[in-house]
């Protein structure tokens, strides 16, 4: 064959030498026309994919035999960048004593806010607070582009809680009560949990039976939280009905005492949601028969 | 003429990072970019034992491939240009973030952290090496999806994609110093007059280098099991 004068990549004594030797009998070098070097091959790139031809058959298995690991992986982070997303001042419904996913990764301090892991949340904080930026929403989009490849590797039932959550941030309530009811027949803690995302969802709807009914059953749960006792009280004050809340108020008042300061929590939630006693709620709280209780310190404090 | 560090915008293919909040079109792209939104954190010389402190080579291998607190990448490039290898880089990656999952639970802080990686690197270089020297003893035929692996001795040199993998092996086996000579005029695409210079070769120490190494490249002969041997045997990388 006819070789070119030049060489994409070499200077021109290099490429002489490379002529040369090319001239030579047996010579197998310029058999093909050389071409630009491809870099990508010269540095260490990040996508990794199980299909990619220079895998060997042991590389290729350990991608494609641990999906699920990866998949929990991408979880992990989905949560705890929509947790960074939120702030420190944001809690959520995520326990660490029954949600191995978070357990499993390494924290990194300087991401994860303290309280991401062993405290609890209300999913309107996090509404209130991705309405105040746009980047915020756009966070929210990526984190929702990381669980969705997440949940192309594996299906979890944690993923369809955390879309829930990721619609409420979104204001799509509709599509989180729908993947919070479907989250209700898993069991276990994701029951609880379904159950507590559907009652903040509910109130954040007005509407407060609704509310009051999913906190209830949260309540019930064999991983049942104080909180959920106290938002059943809560909405049920909003309706009047005050055999409801004197149940859940009693329901809480069985978790005993705790080192947690529920109380500031109660208040710090109401106050970042603007909540408003309705004015059935305002008769309810009014009642001397409920003084005393963590629902009537709550209300009086509210403004 | 382009250097490593500067590629040309079309040759910087899908791994220029993406602005933040940017997507890939490509899925498989995008996990990456959302996996590693920051530069990698070092990893300081007390911390390796929260690293390795890991259930499984499983659960380390996920830590380690995540954001690379290892700093594995830049390793893997530094021995390719130490050792003037010419090797796929992502494979070399891969094997040895693998080699790390699987010894990072045995290491017990001697020798130190940097250099433990980087022999773990070597060692990753060496097993691709010698498995290469295998399939060849073997007489395998290089399978298509195996060509890009070798693409780089087709671009540079024009060797044909079935005679790829011969011609890596032959050119690993070449001299260190007849290497460097070969990686400096191909990959950073330096003059002979620059690498004698640089690396303080006469000039016709130089070309007789790049010489060496051109012939090596054009000895098709399947390799021996002296070669492997004398692969083992050796220093490099």
């Amino acid at each position: 064959m006819t070789h070119p004068t030049t060489h994409p990549e070499l200077s021109e004594d290099v490429y002489a030498v490379l002529l040369d030797i090319a001239k030579e009998p047996d010579s197998v070098l310029l058999s093909s026309e050389p071409r630009r070097l491809s870099r990508e091959l010269l540095t260490p790139s990040d996508p990794i994919r199980a299909t990619a031809s220079f895998l060997t058959s042991a590389e290729r298995h350990l991608l494609t035999a641990h999906r699920d690991e990866v998949g929990r992986w991408l979880l992990n982070i989905a949560i705890e960048d929509l947790t960074h997303v939120a702030g420190s001042g944001t809690r959520f419904h995520w326990h660490k004593r029954g949600h191995t996913e978070l357990e499993r990764r390494p924290l990194r301090r300087d991401r994860l806010p303290s309280t991401a892991v062993d405290s609890r949340g209300r999913t309107w904080t996090l509404a209130h607070w991705v309405d105040q930026t746009t980047d915020s929403r756009r966070e929210i989009e990526r984190i929702r582009t990381l669980a969705v490849i997440s949940m192309r590797l594996t299906r979890r039932p944690a993923l369809q809680i955390f879309f829930g959550q990721l619609d409420v941030a979104q204001e799509h309530l509709k599509s989180a009560r729908r993947r919070f009811f479907e989250a209700l027949q898993y069991g276990g803690l994701y029951t609880k949990l379904a159950n507590e995302w559907l009652g903040a969802t509910a109130a954040l709807c007005g509407d407060f039976a609704g509310a009051a009914r999913a906190y209830a059953a949260a309540a019930h749960c064999s991983w049942a939280t104080p909180e959920s006792s106290f938002f059943w009280a809560l909405n049920s004050a909003q309706l009047g009905k005050l055999d409801d809340v004197r149940e859940g108020l009693a329901q809480l008042a069985d978790f005993g005492p705790s080192d947690y300061d529920y109380l500031g929590y109660y208040r710090a939630v109401l106050n970042a949601t603007s909540w408003k006693p309705t004015s059935a709620c305002k008769k309810v709280a009014a009642l001397d028969q409920l003084n005393g209780t963590v629902l009537h310190e709550v209300l009086e404090g509210h403004p | 003429m382009t250097r490593p560090s500067d590629p040309p915008e079309h040759n910087r293919g899908p791994l220029a990072p993406m602005p933040v909040g940017e997507l890939r079109d490509d899925g498989a792209l995008q996990v990456q970019d959302l996996l590693i939104p920051a530069p990698p954190p070092l990893v300081g010389p007390s911390d390796w034992r929260a690293l390795f402190d890991a259930e499984d080579s499983r659960e380390l291998l996920e830590r380690l491939a995540h954001r690379d607190p290892l700093c594995l990448r830049s390793r893997v490039l530094r021995v390719c240009r130490d050792q003037a290898l010419i090797l796929h880089a992502d494979r070399l990656l891969l094997r040895a973030l693998a080699l790390c999952a699987h010894r990072g639970r045995l290491y017990g802080g001697s020798p130190p952290l940097s250099r433990w990686c980087d022999d773990i690197v070597a060692a990753a270089a060496r097993d691709l090496m010698s498995e290469d020297i295998e399939v060849e003893l073997d007489g395998e035929p290089v399978i298509e999806e195996d060509f890009v692996l070798y693409r780089m001795f087709v671009e540079l040199y024009g060797v044909e994609p079935a005679l790829s993998r011969i011609a890596s092996v032959r050119f690993h086996a070449c001299e260190l110093a007849a290497r460097r000579v070969a990686w400096s005029a191909s990959i950073e695409g330096r003059s002979l007059a620059e690498i004698a210079t640089t690396q303080a070769l006469g000039a016709e120490a130089a070309d007789a280098h790049l010489r060496a190494c051109l012939r090596a490249l054009s000895d098709t002969r399947r390799p021996s099991w002296k070669d492997l041997a004398a692969h083992h045997g050796e220093d490099v990388p």
